[in-house]
């Protein structure tokens, strides 16, 4: 770029700087920084921080707490996106039905969506009480035993899981809502009248059409599970005994609690990249199906 | 309609541009410069911590204005309340000084939240910590060795074991509060109907089983005993049948002994053998709910105890820690240390007003804070059998165990350490793991962690 066509474009510059300037600082800047922190062994109770290379990297590959909680994060995420996509489609497709009072059910539904992390740990370890719990009550009145649901490993992940549903579902309904609505109502009309029934319909009309916002929906989604935390944490702190320990909360313990700084960059650099590798390879497989 | 000079609008423009754009650095530069204009100062006369000595223009304020302190601890429920008095208190009796207390978190987000603070610079002045929260905060906090002399808090008049939980590698980091075992808290009523003497809790380790096998009715999810995950009897267990978390030179882990493995079965044992715990992780303030014979509570609850009894009927009873194991009397205790932060730039004034307020508050203070935990200054915590204080009344058991206190080394992997021996601890309990194999597990990870 010469001089000249610098001072021609000084104006554009300027009107962009109120968003380049904190763009660069608060996110361009640290992010190398974070890139350079994880080849770092930057503690922050010591202080020191000195470049180690690959060490934290190399680190991770023995760290089994790492694994553990690589592979607790799969399970969710496994666990998690189909049960939310699903539960968001047929919720969706149940409230774009026209029944009286729709407006209320629809508010109902996407309410929790909009409850911070800390309320619904309240909410759902009252309801998860082993002893006075609102599910164990409701077990006890179809004659079921009571279950520790948050202090058993083989419950707490599906516990989990059963509160991000009913916290996040909102959203796929929500997006997946408006979908259902930009579908010309004269394409079902055209089935009907060729004697296409309700999963006829379903199968070649809605859900086709329902594709794109489905793919953007379940990405969203695969993303947002990658990096919970805040339900886990508050709710089993990643308990029992780190079966529900997921990789944003090691992430955070070992930043935070452990002070390994370097560390905890190296984690969340992991944690990136998998989610890049993710999402690129869905949006590659959705593209060849389109 | 006039029209306008196209000229003029890119002048003005430009103009106008320029103008934010200097506004704008202004603003920014404004906004980063921490100096600022010092008024005459009149400093106290706290000889140790002398004004004289700060560059004048690393002074914010003047001594002789109202300093504002943040004091950030942990204190939550009846301690939280207990805490605000005793600043109310202090706020009252000293017009200069206006003292802000909260408490945002506890545990592990607590210290989360000060490191956070203490990097950009802004930290609270005064602050509670646990003895080993210190290590990983050191670098933020005054080495108070010579301000405590100088504003004459003389050791000699504190609980040396508990004095002596404020130095980390040979400085002093703060001035202990006080400290606070477990103790056996239990239920009269299930007791009363479990045929057992309400007025005679368990005291050793078969009375402490018998006592649990007669209250529990697994059918009915009510159990006899009911562990803290956070505060693992364990611990309490090891210490009591001698054996020790750490070698001396804290550079091994030392708790996979004979001790260990015996204090380990015996946590086993309620689970799986005895079966007067429940075999998964329930939340010990579920005791409130009335269908847990026994837990252990620190002093911090007694005042809930006591308001539930008083309020809601109940029978709740407290005693000392049952002696499960009889080589060594100890219990696991609390620690509460109060440090000065140190903000970014240092605020000479703010210092000596945190100085003044700390020597108030672990000596005069105290007092008060008998209904909360048992202060380590001497001349308090002697008077609290002659306490009018309903919940002080009540602190026999603590007061009694304070001679048994342990608490957790102060080493700076602290965290790191708690959550491996917790999780090795839990999976002999809960996974059935052999306790020898559990701390084998623990101890090789320990001596990686602690290996740096």
């Amino acid at each position: 770029m010469t001089q000249s066509t610098l001072r021609r474009n000084l104006e554009g510059y300027l009107f962009l700087a109120p968003f380049l300037v904190p763009f660069c600082f608060f996110f361009v800047y640290p992010i190398l920084e974070g890139v350079y922190v994880s080849f770092s062994n930057t503690n922050i109770a010591t202080g020191e921080s000195a470049f180690v290379g690959l060490h934290n990297y190399q680190a991770l590959a023995q760290d089994l707490v790492f694994w553990h909680s690589l592979r607790n994060t799969m399970i969710f995420v496994i666990e998690n996106v189909p049960v939310l996509i699903l539960g968001g489609l047929l919720l969706a497709l149940l409230l774009n039905q026209h029944f009286p009072g729709r407006g209320a059910v629809r508010s109902i539904f996407i309410a929790p969506y909009l409850i911070t992390g800390s309320a619904i740990a309240i909410i759902w370890e009252a309801v998860l009480d082993p002893q006075a719990g609102l599910l164990n009550q409701y077990l006890a009145m179809l004659g079921l035993s009571p279950q520790a649901w948050l202090g058993a490993a083989a419950t707490a992940m599906p516990a989990i899981v059963l509160v991000t549903l009913w916290w996040r579902v909102g959203f796929p309904l929500l997006v997946l809502l408006a979908g259902l609505q930009d579908i010309p109502q004269e394409l079902y009309e055209s089935a009907w009248l060729d004697g296409a029934g309700a999963f006829e319909t379903f199968r070649f009309i809605t859900l086709p059409r329902l594709m794109p916002v489905l793919a953007f929906v379940t990405i969203i989604r695969f993303i947002d599970s990658f990096k919970v935390f805040a339900q886990v944490y508050l709710i089993t702190g990643g308990g029992p005994y780190g079966s529900t320990r997921v990789l944003l909360q090691y992430l955070y313990e070992t930043g935070f609690q452990y002070y390994k700084a370097g560390y905890a960059a190296a984690i969340g650099w992991i944690l990136f990249l998998i989610i890049m590798v993710v999402t690129v390879f869905q949006l590659r497989f959705l593209r060849s199906n389109d | 309609m006039a029209t306008r000079d196209p000229d003029f609008v890119v002048r003005t423009r430009r103009r106008f541009l320029g103008g934010a754009l200097i506004a704008g650095t202004a603003a920014v530069i404004q906004a980063c410069s921490r100096t600022t204009t010092v008024a005459p100062t009149s400093a106290p006369a706290a000889a140790g911590s002398s004004s004289a000595q700060t560059p004048v223009s690393q002074r914010s304020s003047s001594a002789a204005e109202t300093q504002s302190l943040d004091f950030t601890t942990f204190y939550t429920g009846p301690d939280g309340a207990n805490m605000q008095q005793i600043v109310n208190k202090f706020d009252s009796d000293h017009p200069n000084i206006h003292v802000k207390f909260s408490s945002p978190a506890w545990g592990g987000d607590y210290v989360t939240k000060l490191q956070t603070a203490a990097i950009a610079g802004n930290p609270p002045d005064l602050v509670a910590l646990h003895n080993y929260e210190i290590p990983g905060l050191s670098r933020f906090i005054y080495d108070i060795s010579a301000d405590v002399k100088a504003v004459g808090i003389n050791p000699s008049d504190f609980l040396k074991a508990a004095w002596d939980l404020a130095f980390y590698q040979g400085k002093q980091y703060g001035v202990t509060m006080s400290t606070g075992t477990m103790a056996l808290i239990y239920n009269k009523a299930l007791f009363e109907k479990a045929n057992l003497d309400p007025e005679k809790p368990p005291k050793t380790k078969d009375d402490f089983i018998a006592a649990g096998r007669a209250i529990t009715k697994a059918s009915d999810q009510q159990w006899g005993f009911v562990r803290d995950a956070n505060w693992m009897p364990w611990l309490t267990f090891l210490w009591q049948d001698g054996g020790q978390l750490l070698t001396e030179d804290q550079k091994k882990a030392a708790f996979n002994d004979a001790a260990g493995k015996e204090a380990l079965q015996l946590s086993a044992n309620f689970v799986q053998a005895d079966k007067i715990s429940p075999p998964t992780a329930i939340n010990p303030t579920d005791f409130y709910k009335g269908k847990i014979g026994m837990v252990f509570f620190g002093p911090w609850e007694l005042a809930k105890l006591i308001d539930t009894n008083d309020k809601a009927g109940t029978k709740f009873g407290w005693s000392t820690y049952p002696k499960f194991f009889a080589k060594k009397s100890a219990v696991e205790s609390t620690s509460h240390i109060y440090c000065l932060m140190k903000p970014k730039p240092e605020n000479q004034a703010k210092k000596e007003a945190s100085l003044t307020f700390l020597k108030w508050v672990v000596t005069q203070g105290s007092s008060q804070w008998t209904s909360s935990q048992i202060p380590s200054y001497n001349q308090v915590r002697d008077g609290m059998k002659d306490s009018k204080n309903p919940v002080t009344k009540q602190m026999g058991p603590w007061i009694e165990q304070a001679p048994m206190s342990i608490v957790p080394p102060a080493i700076i992997q602290w965290n790191q350490f708690f959550t491996t021996i917790k999780e090795g601890v839990e999976s002999a309990i809960y996974k059935n793991t052999p306790p020898n194999q559990a701390l084998a597990t623990a101890a090789d990870k320990v001596n990686g962690i602690l290996a740096g």
